[in-house]
């Protein structure tokens, strides 16, 4: 059985259960409820050669005022029917590419506590490997108006479908968090409007979190399989091959020209100080993939933040970068016909830019306000000035090549609430 | 001299308003433990672990959001704003890392529901402890 179709029938059962025991409305508030996020964002952009947004599932925004980004509306439903079960059922909405209802349940799973210490979950559940984990969607939980493109911005898969395994533990003074998990997903990369999805099949990792009252350590590890159900790329991958008679230099990168049957290795580590009103927090990835197209990735950012009352100032730097792709130059034969070496010469430069097309060399910094106006209501106001490097604003949206460096000032004003 | 009273008065009511009431965490009187210390009691209501050493699974109980022993309690707990505690625990609720307290709206359900379940806890004003629940812990 398929597990989108599993997570299909959770969310069924969940609301089965829900309607059954004994009258829905007469529940024991202590085995269910219903809790609500949300964000209502006003975005201005300043550039019209790229586009800004928060990931790559987004269309982003050019010259322009948007609540397209920033603004999003999360509804999650508890139920513990015994002490050891529990289902959990999540839906947002907001913006992104194909949007569906299946897209919007974010969680959709059964959970069992084998021991007191150790959970067992079937189903649909959010991304683990990061130190924001999957709340990233929850702006009232974070100091920024949104978590940097730089490095949250390349992983938009929202949720998987599988099982997963976590177990609780003291150690050193504080509580060590340990999640295993095998599940598939899909991810949709917007690339200038064209949709691209992508399917995550299998994902596997673990995530090792250790926290007390001032400091929490990350660190992960993943494993994703693509799938790239897509043809579009045989097509470039004949054209590279019938010029091998002619383009010899070009072989090594023929079979790399598309995600397909590649593997990805995701390494994160984090680490979060919140205490005496500061908030300091660093994240550092590497990501490598067995294509050199799409090569290793490096990101980070640090976020300081000092808490004045009601008022919290803070400042962001995040970076993102991966290795240029030099594509093999073609030697122009003075013994084939004109035509030919034109057409070669084309070749080579179109597979440059398709090279390019996934280069990222970008750094943001950001200046920002949380008010907290109410104990469940933060009202946020962001600048930020994103510098993106020739060729290197994959994460962004960029109709034509850019030859030159590309500065973004976006501002961002945000209402976060709980309710 | 009555002027004088009158400022001694509303000195008084200002200082007996800042000196925190005295807040315990109390348990069912079948509760097999003796105390808890200030760390446990932190993991229990911070959501990272509520298994004690002999295995049992503890079930906090928390007073409503605008009741000044909630902001008391976690103010000499983790010296935290209720604000700081909401987006806390909005990080862990909404991903799924652990449901926050069940909230109770008086001291006297607090202490009706600790008297009725064996592995629940609750925090009122000391001058509230009856002799159906046991004190666990003072919170200072």
């Amino acid at each position: 059985m398929p597990v989108n179709t599993i997570t299909y029938w959770m969310g069924i059962v969940f609301a089965f259960l829900f309607s059954i025991s004994s009258h829905a409305f007469e529940l024991d508030s202590s085995k269910f409820r219903i809790n609500g996020f949300g964000s209502l964002g006003l975005t201005k952009a300043d550039n019209e050669l790229i586009a800004s947004r928060n990931n790559v599932n987004q269309k982003g925004i050019f010259d322009e005022w948007s609540s397209r980004l920033d603004s999003n509306l999360g509804l999650q439903l508890n139920y513990d029917p015994t002490d050891k079960l529990h289902f959990a059922l999540q839906l947002v909405a907001e913006e992104r590419s194909n949007n569906s209802l299946n897209r919007s349940v974010h969680w959709a799973y059964l959970g069992y506590d084998v021991t007191p210490s150790l959970e067992l979950r079937l189903g649909r559940t959010g991304p683990n490997a990061f130190l924001l984990s999957d709340y990233r969607k929850v702006g009232y939980a974070q100091l920024w108006t949104h978590a940097p493109l730089e490095f949250y911005g390349q992983f938009s898969s929202d949720y998987g479908d599988g099982i997963s395994l976590i177990h609780k533990t003291p150690l050193a003074g504080g509580v060590l968090r340990t999640q295993t998990w095998f599940n598939q997903s899909k991810l949709i990369y917007n690339s200038n409007g064209e949709e691209i999805p992508l399917e995550l099949k299998p994902t596997y990792g673990i995530t090792a979190t250790w926290e007390n009252d001032a400091w929490t350590y990350n660190a992960s590890f993943v494993n994703v399989r693509f799938l790239d159900k897509k043809e579009d790329y045989k097509a470039f991958q004949q054209l590279l091959t019938a010029s091998l008679p002619i383009w010899p230099q070009i072989n090594p990168l023929i079979d790399e020209v598309t995600l397909d049957n590649t593997q990805a290795h995701y390494y994160g580590f984090g680490v979060a100080y919140n205490k005496n009103d500061w908030t300091i927090q660093t994240e550092l990835s590497l990501t490598e993939t067995e294509s050199s197209i799409i090569n290793r990735t490096r990101s980070a950012y640090v976020l300081i933040g000092h808490r004045f009352g009601t008022l919290t100032p803070y400042m962001v730097a995040a970076i993102a970068k991966n290795d240029d792709v030099d594509v093999p130059a073609y030697n122009v034969n003075p013994f084939l016909p004109d035509a030919t070496n034109a057409a070669a010469l084309a070749l080579q430069q179109g597979t440059q830019q398709f090279a390019d097309s996934f280069h990222k060399d970008q750094k943001t910094l950001s200046l920002g306000i949380r008010w907290d106006i109410e104990p469940k209501v933060a009202l946020k106001a962001q600048w930020e000035r994103t510098w993106v490097d020739p060729h290197g604003g994959t994460l962004l949206m960029q109709p034509e090549p850019l030859d030159n460096t590309e500065t973004i000032d976006r501002f961002t004003l945000k209402v976060d609430f709980l309710y | 001299m009555k002027m004088l009273s009158t400022l001694l008065f509303i000195v008084m009511i200002s200082v007996a308003d800042s000196v925190d009431a005295e807040l315990v965490v109390i348990g069912n009187n079948d509760l097999e433990i003796r105390g808890l210390t200030k760390k446990q009691i932190i993991d229990i209501y911070m959501g990272r672990y509520s298994v004690l050493p002999n295995g049992l699974k503890v079930i906090p109980l928390d007073q409503d959001i605008d009741s000044s022993a909630r902001k008391h309690f976690y103010a000499k707990l983790v010296d935290k704003s209720i604000s700081e505690i909401n987006a806390y625990w909005a990080r862990l609720l909404f991903s799924g890392r652990a449901t926050p307290p069940r909230v109770v709206k008086t001291e006297k359900a607090v202490i009706e529901i600790v008297t009725k379940n064996a592995s629940v806890i609750g925090y009122i004003d000391s001058s509230m402890v009856t002799d159906k629940v046991k004190v666990i812990t003072r919170v200072e």
